[in-house]
């Protein structure tokens, strides 16, 4: 491959995306808050027709009592339609008018930009997310993350949008009113500011106190779904080992817990204390309202004053039917945003090396008493192993399940660096080549295929997306997949996977060797512990897999015999440990372990392995 | 962590238009069962809400009475201080009765919750097989959690009903006191707010509708590169999914902006209606003042009332939409009650003796679906200790012969099982599942540690029994070598472990059972040759003298077997042991030849173009996943899906062509290929029942119905 493609990958994607973000935004409540720096000008613009919206209804509806004053003149003069009351109806029509256009306007701004914080703020957990090593990956719950990818951000989007908005909303309306008030008289408005300060911190510590209860009642119905669902998908085991109580009995244990927290819930949000404040102030203003419009001394009010107070009071007590809903989305949002945070400033065991090296891949490979253990665990799983791969052999990996076969695979595709020791290439280390320049020289055909739910043709160009037509179907063809493919009716369009054609197990897997060979891999890691399957689809899976291997160093993890016999090099491994390294001759001629294993291999009598060996305990039939 | 499921901004706006099958009267009665048992706690919320209500409505008829006073003069404030004070109590009694009645509603629906919960969960455990592998298992889900969580919704809002309308009716009775010209005028807000909501509701479909597709589709791509990591690693295509991912990002904010343009005309649009409202009854009043006086308390009253009743209007046009759906939850909750039983102990069930493990198959005939039979008349028998290997083609009746009917996972329909000379009708269902031990063929693990997984079987058992049985059947080694080793906790189905450890995990799962006939359905066909022929060996040594059947894939196991049992299309076609039946040159003697003899082949003598091309077996296309979100077939809805599959059964394929182009008609873009897929199949008369899986609910409600209407 061309190394200029190589460059080009790199410049293309800033694989220090975490660090990017990190560093620009510091902390979760940064990030959180980021959303305005992100839109300042449609924000911004959205506030300012937040505050006019908020003035002119508050006003409009001071505005009630101006005009009952000038009506009630009007009466006891004996006209009617006087040109002020006239002038304040249509005051009140143009506010109420204008109003209407500036906070339709001001949601659908508001709005628009918190959609797009919402995508980009999806779109940036998605690629840091994508950036974290396999070791991220072993440790989470790919659900979990997902449904942080797509349900959490939305209750973030939701704490900015209507949350947020409708807070600021309150806020203003809270404001204005005292403004208004004070106006009318100072005492009622400092008693209303004082008022709605304590409110607020109380209504804070309430939205404190909920929140986290929803947040479990969440939890909650996502455990109950994952233990209904898991009982209703093994229902077969579970009436075969006569289960049945035993499983109704654990998810009544949790639909019980969901409806004490559900009842709990319940209680705490039904009595919302800081109401109380208001519906005190809104009485003590119509009782000092009273006695200020009876009062005779010079500073009383008008009737029309005290219909405007009370009129303002009583929009304003609407509020506490908002106020707590959105404190709670607030705060779930922050919430949210910060266990987003932490999953996004994993820290990574496997790092980018700083200045990279590109590595020889033509020359042979060492390990070098490589040892490790999987990030994050004790338990060490490759031990002192030491070996080399000359360059062009074919070497053949064999030991029983556990013995750390797949996991020399993984840190040669440089999936996890080794805890101690290295392995070099061209006496270059690998933890010093940059991954996405070893992941571009070595290929692995894994024995679970994960193909992507989408057509042919990109899962077999997935490694080479700019491939043509011409190389797709050589590539089939090797692979011994085109003849079955061209019996499809969409051909290469086919969608496979959850929603179209499932594959046999071994179509899957020729597909996988059809991707393989696009890539053109210099090192080649394949897991062929293939079970059974029938005559011609072994046959087309061995032709296939022969290709592949042609004409590169490969590392294949066996059981089959020929291959076996075919390897330059056979490292039998046991539990973490090599125990030992040869040709088949040598292995059959030295090793216990090799010739027990050899003996419980298919057709061995055939292959003639018996004679070689006089050491057999028990024997087959 | 929140990761339930989450109510999308629709449900307000009764998004999920659904047909039900039964009247509301019916599905009330049914609801009574669950209901009637608070009925006290009905009465006292009822009571409450209409004492609710009342404070309401006399609190701004205090104020009018204030207002009046002092238009009238000669007051003092003494007179009104009573007012004042009555105002502050019934504020307070109203903020107290609405929070105790919240409080006892919490209370009761959250035990009734449970309690329907707790009844759907039962019912479905012990419902019958075939109803549940015909249900997706999120299907199934969404019946326990998301129903029974709408149910417990729309309860709790009837409530709010109630309050609502009273609010709605005594503040126009009052309006219609004080004056009936202005009552009059409110009148005419009521059509405006009314046609907001249908307008509302119109849009508000379409577009959510809309925003629901492209969020299931970011989620699915999201999901898939969350499970695709690894390969997306491997091949340095992180950069590429993550534009894809971009794409689909762009096309749901896009919708989204659509909603919220949608949205930004409803709120101020009701707000701005209630003040244009009460400015006219303020214009209008001067008016009336030409001929009669209105005294301003009555205004402001009037302006008071004008708003509390627009706002009720609102919400119940809010309301109801969820109501229909609660209806709807509860129609589907009653499926589930209604739904076939699994098969039942009689009266008479003992438990299964112990003194013969001998197995008899007679004259078995068994179909899933009337008519189909997947087995016919079918017998045998396997004494004690007999290792029968059990082969044939894909799709014979091997699994349901074994798994499903052995085990009276389902009943026959002619013919019977013996054990020993006990019929498996006559014995209890509970003694027959210890007796028998089944490894399934797809390896299945719980949420649990590994310890736990393997003890699901025989909880008594200890630690060192585990251990015992895993280091026989090598399965230490690996397990040794997990993170944590027998504790490490089996997530997400056991991801970090290769399906052949998975397999591993089941069987030492069912050795640690114990049974004394087993049943190995393809039990260790991802194993790798090696591990396998240690498991097998291990397998001899345990279970030596035991009733085996085997549904076998490997050329070692059927050597193994003392006899073996071909079967073909449902029918017993051979019967014999190895050499018998290779003598007999018939169906046995053509599998082993295919699929058998070459598992020892080592030298490849058949040239890549001689072998015959393969085909897409039907069974292939699989049933659709929904993951998250909604999404269906190719953008279609299930219950269209259903429609254009009915239409499609008995048409030519030219038919079934202009089918297809009506529906690029009608959706406006090209009917996607799963769909044209399935269209030939039901032409070509050979319709899978995978697929139509996710279907069969809905056309069986739509039959229901249909029966119903005649």
């Amino acid at each position: 491959m061309a190394t200029s493609t190589i460059e080009k990958q790199k410049t293309q994607y800033s694989p220090e995306i975490q660090l990017e973000i990190t560093k620009k935004y510091k902390s979760a409540t940064r990030w959180f808050w980021s959303a305005f720096q992100r839109q300042p000008l449609m924000y911004g613009f959205a506030l300012v027709l937040l505050v006019a919206s908020t003035y002119l209804t508050t006003k409009t509806i001071a505005l009630v009592g101006d005009v009952l004053d000038i009506l009630l003149i009007d009466i006891n003069a004996g006209t009617i339609f006087s040109t002020e009351f006239n002038s304040l109806i249509v005051r009140m029509i143009i506010f109420v008018l204008i109003s209407w256009v500036s906070l339709s306007l001001n949601i659908y701004i508001w709005a628009d930009a918190t959609f797009r914080v919402q995508r980009d703020m999806r779109q940036e957990f998605y690629e840091v997310i994508q950036d974290h090593s396999m070791a991220f990956y072993d440790i989470n719950d790919s659900g979990v993350i997902l449904s942080m990818g797509m349900n959490e951000i939305n209750q973030i989007r939701m704490a900015i949008h209507p949350g947020f908005r409708m807070l600021l909303s309150s806020m203003f309306t809270i404001i204005i009113t005292t403004v208004l008030l004070i106006q009318y008289d100072w005492i009622v408005g400092v008693v209303l500011a004082v008022s709605f300060a304590i409110y607020l911190i109380i209504a804070w510590r309430y939205a404190a106190k909920v929140g986290p209860i929803r947040q479990k009642l969440a939890t909650d119905l996502g455990d109950l779904s994952a233990i209904s669902q898991e009982m209703f998908r093994g229902v077969e085991v579970v009436r075969a080992f006569d289960n049945h109580e035993k499983e109704i009995n654990k998810f009544n244990a949790k639909s019980l817990e969901y409806a004490e927290d559900m009842k709990k819930e319940g209680f705490l949000s039904a009595f919302y204390w800081p109401a109380l404040i208001t519906i005190v102030v809104t009485a003590g203003a119509f009782a000092y309202g009273l006695w200020m419009v009876t009062s005779s001394t010079g500073t009383s009010f008008t009737i029309g004053v005290l219909i405007s107070i009370l009129g303002l009071l009583m929009s304003l007590n609407r509020q506490n039917f908002m106020i707590p809903q959105r404190l709670i989305m607030l705060q779930a949002g922050l919430e949210n945003s910060q266990r987003l945070w932490s999953m996004m400033t994993f820290d990574d065991p496997l790092q980018q090396p700083e200045n990279p090296i590109e590595g020889d891949w033509e020359k042979d490979i060492h390990f070098k008493d490589v040892n490790f253990a999987y990030p994050g665990t004790e338990k060490v799983v490759l031990k002192n192993i030491s070996f080399t791969i000359p360059t062009g052999s074919k070497v053949a990996l064999i030991g029983g399940p556990g013995s750390g076969k797949s996991t020399i695979l993984k840190l040669l595709l440089r999936l996890y660096d080794p805890t101690n020791g290295s392995i070099e290439v061209d006496g270059t280390r690998l933890d010093s080549i940059h991954t996405n320049y070893v992941r571009s020289n070595v290929t692995m055909v894994e024995q679970d295929i994960f193909l992507f739910s989408d057509t042919l043709r990109a899962n077999i160009t997935f490694a080479k997306p700019q491939a043509s037509d011409k190389e797709i179907k050589s590539a089939a063809e090797r692979a011994q997949i085109s003849q079955f493919i061209e019996t499809l009716p969409n051909k290469y369009e086919t969608v496979i996977g959850e929603r179209g054609v499932t594959l046999s197990g071994g179509q899957r897997q020729r597909i996988a060797i059809a991707r393989a060979l696009l890539s053109d891999p210099k090192l080649l890691l394949l897991d062929d512990s293939t079970s059974a399957v029938d005559i011609k689809t072994e046959l087309r899976l061995r032709y296939a897999m022969e290709e592949l291997m042609k004409d590169r160093t490969s590392i294949v993890v066996t059981q089959r015999l020929t291959t076996l016999v075919a390897a330059d090099i056979i490292i039998l491994m046991k539990r973490g440990e090599i125990v030992d390294i040869g040709s088949h001759e040598e292995l059959l001629q030295r090793c216990v372990d090799y010739q027990f294993m050899c003996q419980h291999l298919p057709m061995a009598e055939s292959m003639g392995v018996y004679s070689d060996i006089d050491v057999l305990e028990g024997g087959s039939k | 962590m929140a990761h339930g499921q989450r109510r999308g901004p629709g449900r307000a706006l009764g998004l999920e238009k659904y047909e039900r099958a039964r009247s509301t009267k019916i599905l009330v009665s049914n609801l009574w069962v669950y209901l009637q048992k608070y009925i006290w706690t009905i009465i006292v919320v009822g009571l409450l809400s209409i004492l609710y209500s009342v404070t309401a409505l006399i609190n701004p008829l205090i104020i009018r009475h204030g207002l009046n006073a002092i238009q009238g003069g000669e007051v003092n404030f003494m007179s009104l201080l009573p007012l004042s004070i009555i105002f502050f109590a019934l504020t307070i009694t109203g903020w107290i009765i609405s929070s105790f009645s919240t409080r006892i509603m919490a209370k009761m629906n959250s035990k009734m919750l449970h309690e329907v919960r707790a009844d759907v969960y039962h019912k479905l455990s012990y419902s019958d097989m075939a109803y549940l592998k015909r249900e997706q298992s999120g299907n199934i889900t969404a019946r326990v959690t998301a129903d029974t969580g709408e149910l417990a919704t729309g309860v709790q809002l009837s409530t709010g009903i109630v309050s609502h309308l009273l609010l709605i009716i005594g503040s126009f009775i009052i309006l219609l006191l004080t004056n009936w010209m202005i009552a009059l005028i409110s009148l005419c807000a009521i059509p405006i707010a009314f046609a907001m909501s249908r307008v509302l509701s119109y849009f508000g479909r379409k577009i959510i509708l809309r925003v629901r597709r492209a969020f299931g589709v970011v989620s699915g791509k999201m999901a898939e590169g969350l499970t695709g990591i690894a390969v997306a690693k491997s091949f340095n295509r992180e950069e590429e999914l993550a534009t894809e991912l971009r794409e689909l990002n762009q096309q749901h904010y896009k919708y989204s902006k659509q909603f919220g343009m949608l949205m930004m005309f409803v709120m101020p649009t009701m707000t701005s209606l209630s003040y244009l409202l009460f400015t006219v009854i303020i214009y209008f009043s001067g008016w009336i003042n030409q001929t009669t006086t209105i005294p301003l308390g009555d205004i402001y009253l009037a302006v008071n009332l004008s708003q509390q009743f627009l706002f009720p209007i609102v919400m119940l046009s809010m309301v109801f939409p969820q109501l229909e759906a609660a209806f709807g939850a509860m129609d589907r909750i009653i499926d589930v009650f209604e739904a076939k039983s699994a098969v039942e102990d009689s009266d008479s069930a003992r438990p299964l003796q112990e003194d013969d493990d001998s197995v008899h198959f007679e004259n078995l005939t068994f179909a899933y679906e009337k008519n189909i039979n997947v087995l016919e008349d079918v017998s045998f028998f396997a004494q004690p200790g007999e290792m029968i290997a059990i082969v044939g083609h894909t799709g014979a009746g091997k699994t349901t012969l074994m798994s499903s009917l052995l085990t009276r996972f389902y009943d026959v329909q002619e013919g019977e099982i013996r054990i020993g000379s006990q019929d498996i009708r006559d014995v209890t269902q509970s003694s027959l599942r210890n007796a028998i031990g089944l490894v399934t063929q797809e390896p299945f693990l719980f949420t649990g540690s590994v310890m736990e997984n393997i003890l699901y079987g025989a909880p008594k058992s200890t630690e060192k029994d585990v251990k015992q049985i895993s280091k026989k059947i090598n399965a230490d080694e690996f397990i040794d070598a997990l993170p944590n080793g027998y504790d490490t906790m089996i997530v997400e189905g056991g991801k970090k472990l290769s399906s052949g450890q998975r397999q591993i995990i089941t069987i030492a799962r069912m050795m640690l059972a114990d049974p004394r006939i087993l049943v190995l359905d393809e039990a260790t066909s991802r194993l790798d040759a090696y591990t396998e022929s240690l498991i097998q060996a291990a397998q001899r040594e345990l279970f030596r003298g035991r009733t085996t059947f085997v549904i076998a894939h490997r050329l070692s196991t059927i050597k193994d077997a003392d006899r073996i049992i071909v079967l073909e299309e449902g029918k017993l076609v051979e019967n014999g042991t190895h050499d018998e039946l290779m003598k007999e040159d018939g169906i046995y003697a053509d599998l082993y030849n295919t699929y058998y003899v070459h598992q020892g082949l080592e030298e490849i003598d058949i040239k890549p173009e001689e072998l015959e091309p393969e085909e897409l077996e039907e069974e292939h296309i699989q049933p659709m996943k929904v993951p998250m979100g909604h999404m269906t077939t190719g953008g279609l809805s299930p219950e269209m899906l259903a429609h254009i599959k009915e239409n499609a059964k008995g048409k030519s394929p030219k038919e079934i062509k202009t089918m297809l182009k009506q529906i690029k008609e009608r959706t406006g873009k090209e009917a996607p290929n799963e769909v044209k897929m399935i269209l030939l199949q039901i032409a070509n008369g050979k319709e899978t029942d995978t697929v139509s899986m996710h279907t069969l609910g809905d056309m069986k409600k739509k039959e229901k119905k249909k029966m119903h209407g005649d």
